[in-house]
């Protein structure tokens, strides 16, 4: 259903998302031409002008940096925004000139630019290393906010239907956020680090995951996803049949690229390029100036394969309206077509085996509990288990199920489950059985829930001589009946049910898995509840589910921190002021140095040209061990930059932990008070803010 | 008297040598007087000090090839690249002016390191035309030039507390400013600078201080001495609209120079001008820039704009008369040069001009006296040369082929790098017959400058052998 309309070598390679189209209006009378920017291996940007200009139709961009991330700019068409390790820049090639330029931290990972929640202004959001950063083009900042790992991908689409965009986040640990004025408004958890975003039609967005998922969500529920052992490499929407709705179009990395429906996952075209090129990007543009956007494929070598819809002239309503009646109707007879097969085979199987037979009828029972180490799904039932199938999505460290066989059969199994997130799934257990005695053998198919916080082990409350103080510990006021909180653990917990009874308090003592941490959790009747770990992280998730559950606006918590982890809070913001003093210093020192040997090769020319042997022999001596200070200089400021970043992420994470302990205008506040503390360095202040929050918001 | 109030009293009078050399008696009574050894610093200061943000300093200059963005800029938003396509570009040289190393294409030599003495030096247009590369990396030398000079170094940066000193609000200042144009020592300076920063924006937290920007210029002003251009563009682009000082808008539009963005130093300037309204210095600013980008129109009519707030302005006069001149007004020309005459500025290459301007009004009576002067105030070599050369013009002007001939002659012996003379003595040499002479003349003036497109030309046209009377002239 796609026509190839153009294929044109860049000669150039191109790597992955980093590579966009700028447009050019370089007089009235000439028309708009268009060009690929595109990033280089060298920390430089190149432009492929259509028409030559000052004889080289290929323009570098000295950058200096490594570049992220690349794209073109909504309303200047000419510019290009560029994230690199350290800056966002925004360019215009046209004017030669630099719009906008902001030091960025932490690193840029993704970027989006246009506009989105109420303001009409276009904004620039960046993601990267645990934050979440919003610019208008002045380079002020709008917002801040705080993500829970490396941000991969970003987009704006409109996912309410309110008739403006909004923006959705995903992360390396496989978080779906989306953003609505600033607050975020729901989290989606994946199985894996989402790789590529793009919005669709009718609040629909399509997502990718590093482990070659892919899939479209219909504002927070999924309609589909496909998972193969290819990796997904690029992802974009484009209308293919030309019928109103955009499909799909995944890029493969073994250079396929196939459109799949928006709304069933069905592939509709499926594109193959040369088996030398690997797919690195998808663009949507009208770059060859058809009137209509064509599908743009760019090889890694730098070919560029543009293709349009075949069948673009006899696009009408009613053809839409008639394919709609028609598609229904097809589905319903496919629909009962599979029914028919599928009594038919019913059918014969009965007719074969004969009533005689002796069917194993015994039912099996699931289980959850917990070993040393491992949640254990313990299987029970009268007969002879001979193998275990289990489905689940993201449970298994490579696939999504885990097939066990007993020889000999047994009549009970456990089955080790590794789970390393929070994240409640539906386990599908078939179990293959039979009777001792049978040749035949059943297949039953269990759904059985994995709660929430399976891998919270419930142990014994320790005794008091064992009983240490934690390094966190949370209080907070919650008005809910002890008997709802009982209800909320036992649906969510692998807890036995017998300490949930009592009326007055639940006290609950957990091992988290696999590394075994100690939390402990008292709920008391008057409505206080007190939680202790030495883990934030398992703290905030707990706040946060419990606020989902019971559906709580807005709540307020205190953090008693113990004074050796204070002081090493405390520690670690102290060594980023350290290590960005240091930074500047190496900056300063490298110039310096770049200086000198700048003055060296200036007299070593003099002494060339006066034929002095000795002294140009010195000046050449000087270059090379000036050189090689360059080189060790560049070596620390490398192992410097990176212990900084790991540091920077430690910190974002601390701050997300922390606002993530308390709920609503809360949450929001603390994580804006601590972006101003950050900003002042004032260490002392988050500390604070972890502690107490903010009183009076 | 006591002698601190003398001292003061002299820096006063800006007798800046006399005022060190009293502090540095106190100092020796009493080494722990604060306010004479700030007073000794400021006096030092105070002698070599200069305002780096108008000279595009060489030490930037030898860096921006690689600060700059991309070599292939679109037409007319790169200085460099206009150069290159007003050289390339043949059919426009007609209404402009090819800029070649005799006849700049600005009134005023600027980026002059002799310049730094002070005062803006104001050469003139037909006058020394200093080739930027030449200037070489005197600039950086500067430093320990000025510290040979003052026999003494008082202070020894090695051995201060810069942390220390950096939270005394009072003397971090005086003490940048030492380290900065005196010793030369901008990484220290730097160091000084990011903590005076830092320890000020902890005394007032949250609360903007307009002393701030004090220290980010200091700043940005270490960072363009240190070559790292990009840094200031790319970490203060958020400050630049907030600041409180021309210094500020001056920088970083300078910086954006130095990278080769033409276009964004001049919204840089515009943005600086809504906040100073009337401001000649950012004026002059982009009027040099549309003067770089070929734009003579805007750049006169800029240039205008600042006689009218500062009628003084003599970089606005040059820069307008030389316009005049090379448009075919040379009436107007001749009165903005006396008027520069009037207001003082004796020197030669403004005698030179009044006398290339009287040359073109046709009064004859003035031309020759105004060239003696002109030679007469001449001092270096180059420009003595420079005036040489003109004054062959005159002599050509004039019918009288054996003084032009003696003239260039006369360049060629003082300058022996002066190409364009030797192209003009070729052609005087084929006019005569002596086609071997010119044929070797022009060869000579190639291999001085390669891209002289006129020598090129006849050396062509002596190729075609019909040498003709249609030989360039420059």
């Amino acid at each position: 259903m796609l026509t190839l309309v153009n294929v044109t070598e860049l000669n150039l390679s191109v790597f992955p998302g980093q590579i966009t189209i700028c447009k050019f209006k370089e007089n009235v009378d000439t028309g708009i031409t268009s060009s690929y920017v595109g990033a280089t291996s060298a920390n430089k940007v190149f432009v492929r002008h259509t028409n030559p200009v000052q004889q080289d139709q290929i323009q570098y961009l000295n950058i200096d940096q490594r570049i992220t991330t690349l794209c073109n700019h909504p309303v200047h068409h000419s510019a290009v925004v560029m994230g690199t390790a350290s800056h966002l820049l925004v360019y215009d090639i046209a004017e030669n000139r630099t719009i906008m330029s902001k030091e960025i931290e932490n690193g840029v990972g993704a970027v989006v630019i246009g506009s989105f929640d109420e303001a009409g202004e276009i904004n620039v959001i960046i993601g990267g290393n645990c934050f979440l950063q919003c610019l208008n083009m002045e380079g002020n900042e709008r917002y801040w906010n705080v993500m829970s790992d490396q941000v991969s991908a970003l987009a704006l689409f409109d996912f309410d239907g309110d008739g403006h965009n909004h923006l959705i986040a995903g992360t390396d640990d496989g978080n779906l956020r989306l953003f609505k004025n600033g607050r975020m408004t729901s989290e989606i958890k994946e199985t894996d680090a989402v790789t590529y975003l793009t919005a669709l039609t009718d609040h629909c967005f399509g997502y990718a995951l590093a482990n070659g998922t892919v899939g479209v969500y219909h504002k927070r529920n999924r309609l589909w996803r496909v998972k193969s052992k290819n990796h997904i490499v690029a992802l974009a929407s484009y209308d293919v049949d030309n019928d109103g709705h955009p499909e799909l179009i995944c890029g493969w990395s073994h250079g396929r690229f196939d459109a799949r429906h928006w709304q069933t996952g069905e592939v509709v075209f499926k594109g193959k390029l040369d088996s030398q090129h690997s797919i690195v990007a998808l663009l949507v543009d009208d770059w060859l100036q058809m009137g209509h956007a064509q599908l743009i494929v760019c090889s890694q070598l730098g070919q560029v394969w543009s293709y349009l819809p075949s069948d673009l002239e006899s696009t009408s309503l009613d053809r839409i309206k008639d394919e709609y009646a028609t598609q229904a109707e097809e589905e319903a007879i496919r629909m009962l077509l599979i029914r028919k097969q599928n009594l038919l085979a019913e059918l014969e199987h009965i007719r074969q085996s004969g009533p005689s037979t002796e069917i194993a009828d015994e039912e099996m029972h699931l289980t959850l509990t917990h070993n040393q180490n491992n949640v254990l799904l313990q299987l029970e039932g009268g007969a002879m288990i001979n193998a275990v199938i289990v489905f689940a999505e993201g449970l298994f460290a490579n696939g999504e199920s885990h097939a066990l066989h007993y020889d000999p059969p047994r009549t009970s199994a456990g089955i080790p489950l590794p789970v390393q997130r929070n994240l409640a799934v539906d386990l599908h257990v078939n179990v293959i059985f039979g009777s001792p005695n049978s040749e035949l053998l059943k297949v039953v198919e269990i759904v059985h829930p994995l709660p929430t916080f399976s891998r919270f082990k419930s142990v014994s409350w320790p005794s008091a001589e064992n009983l240490s103080a934690l390094q966190f510990r949370l209080m907070a006021r919650l008005q809910e009946r002890i008997q709802r909180i009982g209800f909320w653990i036992a649906q969510n917990f692998i807890v036995p049910p017998e300490l949930l009874t009592s009326d007055t308090s639940i006290e609950l003592a957990f091992e988290v898995l696999p590394w075994r941490t100690p939390l402990r959790m008292i709920f008391r009747n008057e409505g206080s509840f007190m939680i202790e770990s030495d883990r934030l992280d398992h703290v905030s998730e707990l706040i946060q589910h419990l606020a989902t559950f019971f559906n709580v606006q807005h709540l307020a918590t205190e953090i008693e921190i113990r004074d050796d982890h204070r002081k090493q809070l405390l520690e670690l913001m102290e060594g980023v002021r350290g290590y960005q003093a240091i930074r500047q210093r190496l900056t300063v020192d490298m110039a310096d140095q770049v200086n000198e040997i700048r003055n060296w090769y200036n007299e070593s020319e003099n002494a060339r040209l006066m034929n002095d042997t000795v002294e140009m022999k010195r000046c050449y001596a000087a270059i090379l061990s000036g050189n090689q200070q360059l080189v060790d200089l560049q070596n620390i400021r490398d192992s410097n930059y990176s212990e900084l970043m790991k540091r920077l992420k430690q910190i974002n994470l601390h701050v997300q932990h922390s606002s993530n302990c308390r709920v609503g205008k809360y949450q929001t506040d603390v994580i804006q008070a601590s972006r101003q503390a950050i900003k002042a360095e004032d260490f002392e202040q988050l500390l604070k803010l972890t502690l107490h929050g903010i009183e009076n918001p | 008297m006591d002698p601190f109030y003398a001292a003061v009293s002299l820096y006063r009078k800006r007798n800046f040598v006399q005022c060190a050399r009293v502090c540095t008696d106190i100092l020796q009574e009493n080494g722990q007087h604060q306010a004479a050894w700030i007073l000794k610093v400021r006096a030092v200061t105070q002698r070599v000090a200069f305002d780096d943000t108008e000279v595009l300093e060489n030490l930037a200059e030898a860096t921006s090839a690689e600060n700059r963005w991309t070599k292939t800029a679109p037409s007319g938003t790169s200085t460099v690249a206009s150069i290159k396509t007003a050289k390339q570009d043949k059919t426009t040289a007609s209404n402009t002016r090819p800029p070649t190393q005799s006849r700049p294409f600005s009134g005023v030599v600027r980026l002059n390191h002799s310049g730094l003495g002070g005062t803006h030096d104001i050469s003139n247009s037909q006058g020394t035309a200093k080739s930027r590369a030449q200037t070489g990396r005197l600039l950086s030398r500067l430093g320990t030039a000025s510290l040979s000079t003052e026999a003494e170094s008082f202070i020894n940066v090695a051995r201060i507390n810069l942390a220390q000193y950096a939270a005394l609000s009072q003397l971090a200042k005086p003490l940048f400013e030492y380290l900065y144009f005196v010793q030369g020592d901008v990484k220290s300076a730097l160091e000084l600078a990011n903590q005076a920063q830092q320890s000020l924006s902890l005394l007032q937290s949250c609360s903007k201080d307009e002393k701030n920007h004090y220290w980010k210029c200091a700043i940005a002003r270490c960072l363009v001495r240190l070559g790292l251009v990009r840094q200031i563009v790319q970490t203060t682009s958020e400050w630049h609209i907030e600041m409180n000082t021309t210094d500020g808008v001056l920088l970083i539009a300078k910086s954006y120079l130095i990278i080769d963005q033409p276009m964004a130093a001049l919204e840089v300037y515009k943005k600086g001008l809504e906040k100073f309204p009337k401001d000649t210095v950012i004026l002059s600013g982009i009027a040099r820039i549309y003067e770089d980008l070929q734009k003579s129109e805007d750049s006169v009519s800029t240039y205008k704009e600042i006689l009218k707030y500062d009628c003084s302005n003599t970089e606005a006069v040059a820069c307008i008369a030389a316009y005049f001149f090379y448009t075919g007004q040379p009436e107007w020309a001749l009165v903005l040069y006396r008027r520069l005459l009037q207001m003082g500025i004796h020197n030669a290459e403004v005698f030179c001009n009044i006398a290339l301007c009287c040359l073109k009004t046709q009064q004859f009576d003035m031309v020759i006296p105004c060239m003696e002067n002109a030679l007469n105030l001449a001092v270096k070599d180059d420009l003595l040369a420079m005036i040489w050369y003109n004054a062959g013009h005159i002599g050509l002007a004039m019918g009288d082929l054996q003084l032009a001939e003696l003239c260039w002659k006369l360049t060629r012996r003082i300058n022996a790098h002066h190409c364009e003379a030797c192209n003009n003595l070729a052609v005087l040499a084929l006019l005569e017959g002596r086609i071997q002479e010119g044929n070797a003349l022009l060869l000579a003036s190639l291999s001085l400058c390669e891209d002289l497109a006129e020598a090129k030309f006849n050396l062509e046209q002596l190729m075609n052998q019909d040498n003709g009377p249609t030989e360039c002239l420059i």
